[in-house]
């Protein structure tokens, strides 16, 4: 034992040739004394890694693995940046593990660096070893995107969608998360992803419809519909803010797409007036604002009766109705009718009897021509029983004089 | 002076009479009960006669009552929560086709169609 130092002098001198000539079974025979011969631990360790490094270069797996564990153990109150032992001796255990596709195992010796408080402490001071934690943890993610590839499950659909909202692993994490989004029937994810990518703009807003979520499609249809675009365009967005009970912009939308055809003079065609016009009436927006569109005659004159049945007639709905003879309804009649009982009333008021009496006979006369001529478009248009009840009572006129 | 009214008034005389047969034909086409609401209506009273709608028959506008509504969107919300449920969809279509909503109607059908 009086020759200690030396013979550990020997082995070690032995130990360093074996290595610069790679003879790794030298290697290890000289490093595995040297460890029981010194007490000095960071010999122990350099030499222990040694035997580790010379075991790992003959893929002698099984016997490295454990002295690269220990040495790439840290203590729970580390204070300082672990030695480069312990740094090769962590990266070589997650090789070695890599090997062997052991994902769980590799995630579990980054963990016991990248999450170690004392550690992460340490790295908050020490650049360099932020480093080396930030290159494990990429290890690890690694590890556990291609854990996730092997095996598709909900788990490994939370993985890819959480790796695609992180731009990690793109565009592959994003693919996989759309895919296993459609094979989970997992909407939601679906969407979070899509727009996550934000280049797939279709897609996704496929995939809002399919999803119920109206409200955003019709927004970002507001946002693509211009004077340009085709009434298709603005009736799906109305469609689709009507859809999610956003009633107040389904009538803008609809409004809009009014004005187009109100500042063009025209509707595109008679389908678009005809959408047009059933939207609206669906839509309760035909109202006295909507007559100023470039509607044809019959949808203007419905437009009015409409409105005249409502209640919401004004001086220009009657004055358009007593334009045509064709029955329009109830005010229509009344319209007419009260056209025509001035004429009576004032009829009835001539005497022509006593002075003047030709004169006025002449008077009456005309009176009566005109109230026989003015009853033709009430008479064309109305009902039976009102033409049963305007030509007795003209008949009475008449009678009159008789 | 007598016989020179009478003499004007025949051309009157001969019109009345006309417009009254014109006014009959109309009356022959009523239905009896219309004839009823006609006679009580016009014939006594002349140009008093006012336009109710129990008169109302000709080319009158299929106006339909308005049937209440309230907010889809729970249901809505339910096809968000489960967009594979066609069961919701259903709901939704039948809630639109129960309100005269034909228009969303059609489409949720269309959805549902698509989903199957």
């Amino acid at each position: 034992m009086g020759n200690a130092p030396l013979e550990l002098k020997i082995h070690k001198w032995t130990a360093s040739l074996a290595t610069k000539l790679k003879q790794t079974p030298l290697v290890i025979s000289e490093s595995q004394k040297i460890t029981l011969l010194t007490k000095n631990p960071e010999d122990i360790r350099q030499y222990k890694y040694q035997t580790a490094r010379a075991y790992y270069e003959q893929k002698k797996f099984d016997l490295v693995l454990p002295l690269f564990l220990e040495l790439s153990k840290v203590s729970a109150n580390q204070n300082s940046k672990p030695d480069q032992i312990a740094i090769y001796s962590q990266n070589l255990v997650m090789d070695i593990y890599a090997l062997d596709k052991k994902y769980d195992a590799i995630i579990a010796q980054s963990d016991s660096w990248t999450k170690s408080p004392s550690l992460i402490a340490v790295a908050d001071r020490d650049p360099s070893l932020k480093k080396e934690l930030n290159d494990f943890q990429s290890v690890a993610d690694k590890a556990l995107f291609e854990k996730s590839s092997a095996l598709p499950s909900e788990e490994s659909l939370k993985v890819f969608t959480q790796f695609c909202t992180q731009k990690m692993f793109l565009p592959k994490s994003c693919s996989n998360a759309e895919t296993l989004s459609v094979q989970f029937k997992n909407q939601e994810n679906l969407i979070l992803v899509l727009k996550t990518q934000g280049n797939k703009n279709e897609e996704l807003l496929s995939e809002l419809e399919f999803g119920a979520h109206y409200k955003e499609v019709a927004e970002v249809l507001e946002k693509r519909i211009g004077k340009t675009s085709d009434t298709k365009a603005y009736l799906k967005t109305a469609l689709m803010f009507e859809l999610a009970y956003d009633l107040k912009s389904r009538d803008r939308i609809l409004r809009q797409l009014g004005a187009n055809a109100k500042s063009r003079g025209k509707f595109e065609n008679a389908d678009e007036e005809a959408a047009l016009y059933y939207t609206y009436n669906d839509a309760k927006l035909l109202d006295q604002d909507s007559l100023s569109l470039p509607w044809n005659a019959t949808n203007k004159m419905q437009i009015i009766r409409q409105l005249e049945e409502a209640g919401q007639g004004n001086k220009y709905t009657k004055e358009e109705m007593l334009k045509t003879c064709d029955n329009q309804g109830p005010n229509w009649e009344r319209y007419q009718l009260e056209k025509l009982t001035p004429i009576h009333t004032k009829l009835s008021s001539i005497k022509f009897y006593g002075r003047s009496s030709q004169k006025n006979f002449q008077r009456r006369s005309g009176l009566l021509k005109k109230l026989a001529e003015d009853s033709h478009c009430l008479i064309q248009g109305a009902s039976n029983s009102m033409r049963f009840a305007v030509m007795n009572a003209i008949s009475l006129d008449y009678g009159q004089f008789a | 002076m007598k016989d020179q009214i009478a003499e004007m008034s025949k051309p009157f005389h001969t019109q009345s009479t006309q417009w009254k047969q014109e006014s009959e034909k109309y009356y022959s086409k009523l239905a009896p009960e219309e004839k009823l609401t006609a006679d009580q209506k016009f014939k006594s009273n002349q140009w008093q006669f006012a336009v109710t709608s129990d008169l109302w028959s000709t080319n009158s506008a299929e106006l339909t009552a308005d049937k209440p509504t309230q907010s889809w969107l729970p249901l809505v919300q339910q096809i968000q929560k489960n967009p594979y449920d066609i069961g919701k969809l259903g709901s939704l279509k039948l809630y639109f086709d129960s309100i005269g909503k034909t228009q969303l109607a059609r489409y949720v059908k269309n959805r549902m169609e698509e989903t199957r």
